[in-house]
């Protein structure tokens, strides 16, 4: 028995120690686990701003910006037609709570109806809620395909003396913290559940040593299924029937009144919600080039991927090639400005300099083979050897045009 | 005579059920009945998550259509089972209670350690249903009719009617009306949306998103009654498991008189 004990309490000090093996931090979310050409060709990201880094619990962060669901999306995913999306957050587990989605100006608590070539201008209320330095990334997730991963960043909760809290109000006037409303009723009812459940049990099976189990086995195999002998034998007895009429009769009385109660206290209650919308088109903006992707070249010796492109300007000022964005990484062209953060690298666009009204031109733009790599956006070994993305393009007033360009991948040396 | 003959045998079972072992004493049953508590916790939980595993897990998922059509059948199947055993083993009818009890150890060990602890998920929003009280009506039905078959018919309507009851206690409160985002949702929805479930999307919840095929738009009761016909085929579903898994394979190689 003391064998028995101390073997008891080392396993329970073992489980205690494992439950302090807390996470504390998550670094990354799979998304280099998607395939690099599915990730190129299906969304675009772009302008995704974080509002704050370091907020306190119940501090309040906006994550804005758009996503395209590009004319490039694969074939295979969405049978190449996706319909139904939901815009998300990816972060460790639930350390903020979502307050506000906007979507093209439109309220969207749940998914959204959404189709392939439109774009949508989002933005996303956080309220900080679990301590600790966190790496949140927005995402868009498409039905029958799967969630794609936009740009994120480290944002860090401080701890606050009051906790956290998710105050609403209901239609009844009523305010709760979400939080925590209904715990003790759930906890509660099933531990009254749980002592009638050991109540019955207990009383088979260690009823003052009457009823054994084990060697129990021999009288019942003696007797046919449908039978338990009765009074003559024993087994089940009158009292047997009684106690476990009591027993019957406290879970009746238990889940009959619980319920009446619940429906009466709880009145007015109506059943869960799909509240599906369609966002309204954004404001079109002003076309200024189109640009089409001709050949794109894996140089093995330097280490690049040069797409080159065929830009036509159709504004009345001269534009630039600013910006490539594919996956979740944003490539800039230095001239338009320098890269920050953990999704923005540097790209080189020849020939450097504009691109005239009128006048179609020739660009190459030079991707960095390391970068690629690290984020498998190269996609060689894959299925498809493609290379997709957006190429932004700025005139002189700062107009910015985003076109969705997409060629093959030549993998060989040039 | 035949009388006689009866009680001589009445009487001898009744000695057998009463003969004291000297080598088979009580610390076997208990670490018989311990012992079994995992497996049959595992076999109830694995069978629970299979079929029924995100009605059960979220509150925005355990709506009136869906959950209440598949939990009780996904679940009556290990405590149809195990009331076989139990009443074949020892006519003891402890089956679908004890089941029920295992369970619901598995499932708030999980809850409490991997989702509260663990990611600090709001335990009122991941909270386990309860089967007990669903569990000792069923057992009570077979304590009752000793009939499988009436445990089958009868049992399995109790089962799924004393779940319902005996959980949407629990789900009443987060089926209150608020507005969110300018929408008019559940306390349930709106943990749904707020407790942020990165690789669940809200799309993917099978729910009651409205049908011409309700009764006179009594989706509950519809669900209730078409989750009843589902939850006695589950039950035989159990019972095949039990005579043909589990006891048929141990009366081969067991002493019969």
């Amino acid at each position: 028995m003391r064998r028995f004990i101390l073997t008891a309490l080392v396993a329970l000090l073992g489980a205690a120690a494992m439950t302090g093996l807390r996470t504390t931090s998550v670094s990354a979310h799979g998304e280099i686990a998607q395939e690099g050409f599915v990730r190129m060709e299906a969304v675009g990201w772009w302008d995704v701003r974080f509002s704050r880094s370091d907020l306190t619990q119940n501090d309040n962060m906006v994550i804005s910006g758009t996503t395209k669901l590009l004319e490039t999306w694969p074939s295979n995913m969405s049978n190449g037609n996706p319909e139904i999306c939901y815009l998300t957050v990816v972060e460790p587990g639930a350390r903020f709570v979502l307050v506000d989605r906007k979507i093209n100006g439109m309220e969207s608590p749940q998914s959204f109806f959404c189709s392939k070539g439109s774009v949508y201008n989002f933005s996303m209320t956080l309220r900080a809620r679990d301590p600790g330095n966190w790496h949140v990334h927005p995402a868009l997730a498409v039905k029958e395909s799967g969630t794609l991963i936009g740009p994120g960043q480290y944002v860090n909760i401080n701890s606050s003396p009051s906790g956290f809290s998710f105050p609403i109000t209901l239609l009844n006037g009523k305010s709760i913290d979400v939080e925590s409303y209904g715990t003790w009723l759930v906890l509660g009812f099933s531990a009254i559940t749980l002592v009638l459940g050991m109540w019955w049990l207990l009383y088979w099976t260690v009823p003052g040593g009457v009823k054994r189990t084990i060697t129990r086995l021999r009288v019942a195999n003696e007797l046919p299924l449908n039978q338990d002998g009765g009074p003559a034998v024993g087994i089940i007895t009158r009292r047997d029937h009684r106690h476990m009429a009591y027993i019957t009769g406290a879970a009746v009385v238990l889940t009959g009144v619980g319920f009446l109660w619940a429906s009466s206290h709880y009145s007015g209650n109506i059943p869960l919600q799909v509240q599906w919308v369609k966002p309204p088109a954004p404001p079109v903006q002003a076309q200024l080039a189109t640009a089409q992707a001709t050949d794109a070249i894996y140089d093995t010796a330097s280490d690049t991927l040069k797409i080159e492109t065929t830009v036509t300007n159709t504004a009345k000022s001269p534009v630039t090639v600013s910006a490539f964005r594919t996956g979740n990484l944003t490539f800039l062209n230095p001239i338009a400005g320098l890269p920050h953060g953990d999704y923005e690298y540097q790209m080189k666009v020849s020939p450097e300099g504009t691109i005239e009204p009128g006048q179609t031109g020739k660009v190459t733009i030079s991707l960095p083979g390391d970068v690629l790599r690290k984020q498998e956006l190269l996609p060689l070994g894959q299925a498809q050897y493609v290379v997709a993305g957006v190429l932004e393009l700025t005139d002189a007033d700062g107009n910015r045009n985003f076109d969705t360009i997409n060629t093959s991948l030549n993998p060989t040396s040039t | 005579m035949a009388t006689a003959t009866i009680d001589l045998e009445a009487l001898r079972i009744r000695e057998l059920a009463e003969r004291r072992y000297k080598f088979i004493d009580r610390k076997w049953d208990l670490m018989f009945w311990v012992t079994a508590g995992f497996v049959v916790g595992a076999a109830a939980n694995i069978t629970h998550l299979l079929f029924a595993g995100d009605w059960d897990f979220w509150t925005d998922w355990k709506d009136r259509q869906w959950w209440m059509t598949i939990t009780p059948f996904a679940t009556i199947i290990i405590p149809s089972a195990l009331q076989y055993i139990q009443w074949r083993a020892w006519r003891f009818p402890t089956g679908a209670t004890y089941t029920a009890v295992c369970l619901f150890f598995c499932t708030w060990i999980g809850r409490l350690l991997q989702w509260k602890y663990f990611i600090n998920m709001p335990i009122n929003f991941v909270w386990s249903a309860t089967w007990i009280p669903a569990g000792i009506l069923t057992d009570y039905v077979l304590l009752k009719s000793r009939s499988f078959i009436l445990t089958s018919l009868i049992g399995s309507a109790v089962w799924t009617m004393g779940f319902w009851m005996s959980n949407y206690i629990m789900q009443l409160p987060y089926l209150q009306p608020t507005r969110f985002m300018g929408h008019t949702l559940t306390v349930a929805d709106v943990q749904g949306i707020g407790y942020i479930r990165a690789q669940t999307p809200e799309y993917l919840r099978v729910i009651e998103h409205g049908s011409l095929r309700t009764f006179l738009q009594e989706t509950q009761y519809v669900s209730l009654a078409f989750g009843t016909t589902l939850c006695v085929f589950g039950y035989w579903v159990g019972q095949f498991l039990g005579r043909r898994l589990a006891v048929w394979p141990i009366l081969k190689y067991l002493k019969q008189y």
